[in-house]
């Protein structure tokens, strides 16, 4: 199998979902098994054609895998992402061969994998996002693996805990049972977890850094 | 005011309110990057200059929010959804807890209520109800997120089917 990850995160490498990136591979990357694995960025426009292709050559590999990894935009899929989504759809939808081949496929369809990171407390606000790949999933003929919806979110990247310890500890679990069923192969539920501290200290802590980089514009919130 | 976001031409849409504003599809949108600047720097104002800027505040001066859509797997359509992800400085960095859940606090005192108009394409793919059903929930889950209230969500099997019908 081989498994491309798709970083839907407008500010990439320097963003909370690259930082989920690295901490799945963290827990994707223990074990003998080598697997192949690539990660894509989606966002700047000129690039997509070239990732629209990257994506579908993908899903002709034998057993495919893509896991999805975008933060939660107002209940939703990013907007850029979902241009993604819909242009790679129309492909598969049209008369070339390749999309003829993709659309007709039963047997080992590639698989549909999705981390939501969530700025808000409850990861569980991400279910939407993860229906709405669910349902884009089945229209391009492929099978929805299951998403892992993660909760305060927000600055991820400077947790300094490694994954499955400490404000990680649940998020690891979770990002664990996820790697385990991407090779695997298994379809599972969505399930929802987040940094394991109260959401008073969420609140306040989010609170706090707005108001300081409102302060440094000279801005007063 | 009635705030219309649409993806199809404006002159196929008949408003009720004789206030109105549409925001459409008629030139080149730019993907929110989340810079966060709506609420930091430029507080209510996105600063991506592309004309699209400023619908978190026509949002904060209208009482009805009218939006029309192509069905896209339970979602509006990208350009809709992009207007949508652009107008974030409606509500304010700052959170509330509603019903349990963390929501951001509201920046405007105006009430608004929403209503939603999903269309199908005529290319043969038909939504199935979970597409609907999603539709719904995220409707419902944007207006809780805005402090507004949900009037209308209709699925139309075609695009022409709004024309003449008076949204509201």
């Amino acid at each position: 199998m081989s498994l491309l990850i798709i970083n839907g995160s407008p500010k990439q490498d320097n963003s909370s979902s690259h930082a989920l990136i690295e901490d799945f591979l963290e827990c994707f990357n223990t074990g003998s098994t080598e697997i192949n694995t690539k990660i894509l960025n989606i966002f700047k426009r000129q690039d997509n054609e070239i990732a629209e292709y990257k994506f579908i050559k993908h899903l002709t590999q034998p057993s495919p895998c893509v896991l999805f990894v975008f933060p939660l935009y107002l209940d939703g899929i990013p907007s850029h992402l979902l241009s993604f989504m819909c242009s790679t759809a129309e492909y598969i939808s049209s008369p070339r061969p390749i999309s003829r081949a993709l659309k007709d496929r039963q047997q080992s369809k590639a698989k549909i994998y999705a981390i939501v990171n969530c700025g808000f407390y409850e990861g569980s606000q991400s279910g939407v996002a993860l229906r709405i790949l669910e349902n884009w999933a089945r229209r391009i003929n492929c099978e929805w693996g299951g998403g892992v919806g993660v909760g305060a979110c927000g600055g991820y990247s400077r947790f300094k805990s490694k994954v499955g310890h400490g404000v990680k500890k649940n998020i690891g679990k979770s990002l664990r049972r996820l790697s385990y069923n991407i090779k695997r192969g298994i379809c599972a539920q969505n399930e929802y977890t987040g940094a394991a501290f109260p959401r008073i200290v969420y609140k306040s802590a989010a609170e706090i850094a707005f108001a300081k980089m409102a302060s440094d514009n000279n801005v007063r919130l | 005011m009635m705030l219309i976001i649409t993806d199809i031409p404006s002159a196929n849409l008949t408003p009720s309110d004789s206030e109105y504003v549409f925001i459409e599809n008629d030139r080149e949108i730019t993907p929110c990057r989340g810079c966060f600047k709506c609420w930091i720097k430029t507080p209510g104002q996105c600063p991506i200059d592309d004309g699209f800027g400023n619908t978190g505040k026509l949002l904060s001066e209208c009482g009805s929010l009218i939006i029309v859509s192509k069905l896209t797997y339970g979602s509006f359509s990208p350009f809709v959804k992009n207007v949508l992800d652009r107008a974030i400085s409606y509500v304010h960095p700052y959170f509330r807890i509603i019903n349990n859940e963390m929501h951001h606090r509201l920046r405007y005192g105006n009430k608004l209520s929403c209503s939603a108009y999903f269309y199908t394409d005529n290319n043969g793919d038909l939504p199935d109800e979970a597409e609907k059903n999603t539709a719904c929930r995220l409707v419902n889950a944007n207006c809780k997120n805005f402090g507004a209230t949900v009037n209308n969500i209709i699925f139309l099997d075609s695009c022409e089917r709004l024309q003449g019908l008076s949204l509201s």
